[in-house]
């Protein structure tokens, strides 16, 4: 399986999800799939044709429904990107149910998202309101990181 | 007596409940016996640190590098996860556990659902700080227990939440995903 492994603020000390997306990458290559991780920032969002190199991949998994999320989910909404679309959750970007770029960058992403896994078990019935259909719980890996 | 507090400093993970008891503990005490160390950056940093004020056995240490998070919990006695809403899984919850560290934690969201009370760790309610305070010592004045929750949430890392036995999990979605929209046989690479 190839998989494009879209993560945010890569190498930012700071930030826990972006060390244990690619804890998660390293690990899911030595189970012999092969990942590439495509790092995301905010000057992404003016490459227009990013979402092209998504072609020689069976999917798209992206970390965190964040801006990078909602950004590929316009090109799937679009019908420019076709592959299988699965976003993980780790909590802090779908709880704040109060939180308008939140709730705005969820709206976005929901329908392109095929598969959406979370590593929180409360996290399920959160995002199941939030109008979420296909919704894994997997134990979160942060043991890998500590 | 080393009491650790590591995480974001807001709402969410209520430090100011485990400030309270720190102080609460630390009361009409010339030596006191209980050394509380919060580490974390966030909204309640500055209210942290002005309950915290005038009281030496609570340090505050403000935002810093992973690797000084699992030097202090090395050193912890007591590791205390505190959210009002949900404590699982959060990763300085995790690293304690696998640190077979003896771990205090609000009986909120899931949390009793895979930890049991006094078994993998010492259960109290949220937003609490007598109860967190009473918790601490009895956890504190107890090696045994202390022993036997730390065995107990370690060996729980090691049965469910290994790397790769996860890693595997979100293999088999993937591999299912692609196979429920493509079907076998059906070039995906098209």
């Amino acid at each position: 399986m190839r998989i494009a492994f879209v993560v945010a603020r890569v190498g930012e000390e700071r930030n826990v999800i972006q060390r244990l997306s690619i804890v998660l990458a390293d690990e899911l290559r030595k189970q012999g799939e092969s990942v590439d991780i495509f790092p995301f920032n905010r000057k992404k969002v003016f490459s227009f044709f990013s979402y092209r190199k998504f072609r020689n991949y069976d999917c798209v998994l992206i970390s965190n429904v964040g801006l990078q999320c909602a950004y590929y989910s316009i090109f799937k909404r679009l019908g420019l990107v076709k592959k299988l679309f699965v976003a993980i959750s780790f909590g802090s970007d779908i709880r704040a149910t109060r939180n308008r770029l939140i709730n705005l960058l969820n709206r976005i992403s929901r329908s392109a998202i095929d598969l959406l896994i979370v590593v929180n078990p409360d996290l399920v019935a959160i995002a199941k309101n939030r109008g979420y259909k296909n919704v894994q719980y997997v134990h979160s890996w942060a043991s890998a990181i500590s | 007596m080393n009491i650790l507090f590591a995480g974001r400093l807001v709402d969410f993970k209520d430090p100011v409940t485990f400030v309270k008891a720190a102080r609460l503990l630390s009361q009409n005490m010339v030596e006191p016996a209980y050394h509380f160390v919060i580490a974390g950056d966030g909204d309640l940093l500055e209210e942290c640190r002005k309950l915290a004020l005038g009281y030496k056995n609570i340090s505050i240490l403000g935002w810093v590098k992973p690797e000084k998070v699992d030097e202090l919990m090395i050193q912890a006695d007591i590791f205390c996860q505190l959210s009002p809403y949900e404590n699982l899984w959060a990763s300085t919850l995790i690293s304690a556990m696998k640190h077979k560290k003896a771990i205090i934690c609000t009986a909120v969201g899931c949390t009793s659902t895979y930890l049991t009370h006094k078994y993998h760790a010492f259960l109290i309610p949220p937003s609490n700080h007598v109860a967190l305070a009473e918790a601490i010592g009895v956890v504190a004045n107890d090696s045994e227990i202390r022993r036997m929750l730390g065995e107990n949430a370690h060996a729980f890392v090691q049965e469910n939440l290994s790397m790769e036995k996860i890693a595997n999990q979100i293999r088999q979605l993937l591999l299912q995903s692609l196979q429920t929209r493509y079907g076998n046989g059906v070039d995906r690479h098209v």
